[in-house]
C-alpha cells in the first residue's frame, strides 16, 4: 500500500508543526501544540536510532508519531481526516516512576448519520459513518485543538534527572527498546483508545452514563456509549446496554474474568488469536498420565514455547545462591527454591552447573509469580511453580527413582504443553475474550482493556508488555477486530 | 458564555434579520438552515437604535459570521454538571460534547530495584499521580526475588 507523508503547513497554521500521513485507507494529520524548541521543535541533535532518523530529538519524536500514524491509517477506513494532536509536557515523575503520557477521544457525538440511536461514539468514528466531519465550522476553544479526534500528551523530561532518572524514551521503531522505554508501543496503545478502543463517556467506575444533552450523568435516561453494545456479562446473563442501573454496570466491572466481548468480528478473531494456557507437564514412569501445573514466566532468558521439551528433572533442594560443581546439573532442568537471592542469581548458577532448564519454587502460599530480573547471559528457561505443587513434584521425582537402574535412576520429564480442559487464556467460556474485570476496583481497573489472562499479550492490555510487535490484527492481536465491531 | 453570543456582542449590536436564530442559544435548537441568497439583511444603528440597511463593512462582517457559525456546527460553553464538557449541535441533529482530561488514558511506569521497568495504562489522571506516589503498579505484577 502507498503510503504518502506530506507536510501540511497551512492546514495549521496556528500549530508550530504538522504533519500529515495520507494512507489509501485513511488520513492521520498530526499537530503540534508545543512552543519554540519544546517537544517536535527540541533542536537537540541525536543520532539515528533503530530505523528512525531523525537526527534530532523532535524529529525524532515526530517520526514516531508518523509511523504510528501510519500503521493506523493503513489498518482503519475512513474519508474523514482523523486529527490528532500532540504536546511534549511536564507530567508528574519522580527518579524512578513516571506518568509517560495520556490520549483519549477528545469529542464524542451521538445520533449522526448512520449512528445506531441514542449512542455514544468518539468523534473519529463518528466521522467516519457520518462520512462528514462533524465538527467542522466549530470555533476552536480557544486552546487551538478543541475539535480534534484525539488529544495526546507526553512527558517532556522523561529521563532527565527526577523523572525516572537516565531512562528516557526509546524512539527507535525496531521495538529494541532494551532498559528504556518503548515510546513506540506506548502511543500505539494511546492512540488506540483515542480511536474507539474505550468505554468512552460512560464512567467505568460507576456505570453511569452521560445525559444526551452532554452536561451531567443521568442514571435514568443517560446514552449508552457504543461499547455498552458488546460488553456481554457472563453472570448476569446481558450485555451492558441491557443493564437498566448503573449498579449493575458498576457491578460487572468488578466481575472478575466473566466480562466478555462478544462482538462477532473480534470472537471470530479470538479463535485464531487467543490459545489454550500452557501448563508444565511433568512425566513420571510410576503414572501412566503426566500431571500439569501452572507456571509463572521470567523476564530474563528465553521465553518457553508450547509445545516445548524442557528435559530431566533434577533436584537441587536448594535456593540455589551459590555456584554448583561443575557438570554437576548437566543436560537437567534444575529444581531450587525461592528465597534468598534473585531469581536470575539462582538461573545462572544452575545454567553454569550445565543445566538446561530452571524450576523455581515458591516459597509463599498463592499462585506461580512472575520473576522479574535482567542478565543476557542467562540463556535458558526459566519458570516458577506454586508452593504447594513443589512437593508433588518433588515426590514425583522420588518415586521415579526405582524405575531405573543402579546405575541410572529413573527419573521424571519435564515439557511445556496446553491444557485443553481449560478456556483459552483471556477467554470465557464460549471463547469470547475477557475485558479487565479485577475483583476490587483499585487505581488501574478498566473495562476499556483486554483481561491481564490473555494469551499472547495484547496490544490493549493494561500492562505494555514488551513482548509485543506492531500487529493489530489476528493470529497475533485483536485490537482492529474490536474497533470494527463498533462501526470502523 | 456561549461561543455564538460572543461573535455576535464582537459586531458591535448588530442584528440581522436573517440571522436571529443565531441571537437564540443556538445549542438549544435544530441549526438554523443557510439563508436563501437573497435574503434581506437588516441592521439596527448603534446611535438611533433604528434598522437601516447595512453598510458595506457591516455586510461583510455578517456575511463572515453566518459563514463561520450558521455552517454546520454550534456550541454552548462548560454547562457544569460536573462534567466540563463543551456541548456542540451538528446542522443534521447530532449533539456532541468536547471532552476534557478527566476521561483520557494515562500510561505510567516504575522502575524496579533491579533497574528494570513495569508499564501499565490506567484510567485517569489521579489514577496515573497515584502510581507515581506509590511506585506500584495496579495489576500484578512480576516480583524480583
Amino acid at each position: 500500500m502507498k503510503i504518502a507523508i506530506t507536510l501540511k503547513p497551512a492546514a495549521c497554521a496556528a500549530a508550530l508543526l504538522c504533519a500529515a500521513l495520507s494512507a489509501q485507507a485513511a488520513t492521520i494529520v498530526v499537530t503540534s501544540r508545543d512552543p519554540a524548541g519544546v517537544g517536535f521543535n527540541d533542536t537537540t541533535p541525536v543520532d539515528p536510532v533503530g530505523g528512525n532518523t531523525g537526527t534530532t530529538l523532535g524529529a525524532q519524536r515526530l517520526q514516531v508519531y508518523q509511523f504510528v500514524a501510519n500503521l493506523w491509517g493503513a489498518a482503519l477506513q475512513s474519508n474523514v481526516t482523523i486529527t490528532v494532536n500532540a504536546g511534549w509536557e511536564a507530567l508528574t515523575c519522580n527518579a524512578s516512576s513516571a506518568v509517560l503520557g495520556s490520549a483519549s477521544s477528545w469529542n464524542f457525538w451521538h445520533d449522526f448519520q448512520g449512528s445506531v440511536p441514542g449512542t455514544w461514539y468518539p468523534q473519529a468514528l463518528a466521522n467516519k459513518i457520518s462520512g462528514v466531519n462533524l465538527s467542522a465550522g466549530q470555533a476552536d476553544d480557544g486552546t487551538g485543538y478543541g475539535n480534534v479526534d484525539i488529544k495526546t500528551q507526553f512527558n517532556v523530561n522523561l529521563g532527565n534527572t527526577g523523572c525516572l532518572t537516565g531512562t528516557p524514551f526509546y524512539l527507535g521503531l525496531d521495538g529494541k527498546a532494551g532498559a528504556k522505554v518503548n515510546f513506540m508501543t506506548t502511543l500505539l496503545h494511546e492512540i488506540g483508545h483515542g480511536l474507539g478502543f474505550s468505554l468512552g463517556l460512560t464512567s467505568s467506575s460507576t456505570g453511569r452514563r452521560v445525559n444526551a444533552a452532554g452536561t451531567a450523568y443521568d442514571d435514568v435516561n443517560g446514552l449508552p456509549s457504543i461499547w455498552e453494545t458488546y460488553m456481554y456479562d457472563n453472570t448476569a446473563g446481558m450485555t451492558w446496554l441491557n443493564m437498566t442501573t448503573p449498579a449493575a454496570r458498576k457491578a460487572s466491572g468488578t466481575n472478575n474474568l466473566k466480562l466478555a466481548w462478544n462482538g462477532p468480528i473480534t470472537y471470530a478473531g479470538a479463535l485464531q488469536t487467543l490459545v489454550y494456557p500452557s501448563v508444565l507437564k511433568v512425566a513420571s514412569p510410576a503414572q501412566a498420565m503426566p500431571s500439569q501445573f501452572l507456571f509463572g514466566t521470567a523476564s530474563f532468558g528465553p521465553l518457553p514455547t508450547s509445545p516445548m521439551n524442557l528435559g530431566l528433572v533434577a533436584d537441587t533442594g536448594s535456593e540455589a545462591c551459590t555456584a554448583f560443581p561443575a557438570n554437576s546439573l548437566k543436560g537437567k532442568v534444575a529444581m531450587v527454591n525461592r528465597g534468598t537471592c534473585s531469581f536470575v542469581i539462582k538461573a545462572k548458577m544452575v545454567q553454569d552447573a550445565g543445566a538446561v532448564g530452571a524450576i523455581v519454587v515458591n516459597n509463599a502460599a498463592g499462585s506461580a509469580p512472575g520473576m522479574s530480573g535482567a542478565d543476557d547471559t542467562v540463556v535458558i528457561p526459566t519458570i516458577s511453580i506454586a508452593q504447594s505443587d513443589g512437593p508433588i513434584v518433588r515426590a514425583m521425582v522420588a518415586a521415579a527413582t526405582k524405575f531405573g537402574t543402579r546405575s541410572t535412576p529413573g527419573s521424571v520429564s519435564a515439557s511445556i504443553g496446553s491444557d485443553t480442559t481449560q478456556n483459552k487464556a483471556g477467554a470465557d467460556a464460549a471463547g469470547r475474550p475477557l475485558l479487565y474485570t479485577p475483583t476490587t476496583f483499585a487505581s488501574g481497573s478498566s473495562v476499556s482493556h483486554w483481561d491481564v489472562t490473555a494469551s499472547p499479550n495484547l496490544l490493549m492490555e493494561p500492562n505494555i508488555n514488551s513482548d509485543l510487535t506492531n500487529s493489530l490484527v489476528p493470529p497475533l492481536d485483536l485490537t482492529l477486530p474490536l474497533l470494527k465491531d463498533i462501526g470502523w | 458564555m456561549s461561543l455564538i453570543h460572543s461573535r455576535l456582542r464582537a459586531l458591535g449590536g448588530l442584528v440581522a434579520a436573517s440571522t436571529l436564530a443565531l441571537a437564540a442559544p443556538a445549542w438549544a435548537e435544530p441549526a438554523a438552515a443557510a439563508p436563501a441568497a437573497d435574503a434581506m439583511i437588516v441592521v439596527r444603528d448603534a446611535e438611533t437604535g433604528q434598522l437601516r440597511a447595512p453598510t458595506a463593512a457591516e455586510a461583510a462582517a455578517l456575511t463572515a459570521t453566518k459563514a463561520s457559525s450558521a455552517g454546520r456546527t454550534t456550541a454552548k460553553g462548560n454547562l457544569g454538571g460536573g462534567l466540563g464538557f463543551l456541548t456542540k449541535r451538528h446542522s443534521s441533529g447530532a449533539v456532541g460534547v468536547r471532552a476534557t482530561d478527566d476521561i483520557a488514558s494515562y500510561s505510567v511506569v516504575t522502575k524496579r530495584a533491579d533497574g528494570t521497568l513495569a508499564e501499565a495504562c490506567v484510567d485517569s489522571k489521579s489514577e496515573a499521580e497515584q502510581v507515581v506516589q506509590s511506585g506500584l503498579l495496579p495489576a500484578q505484577q512480576a516480583v524480583e526475588k
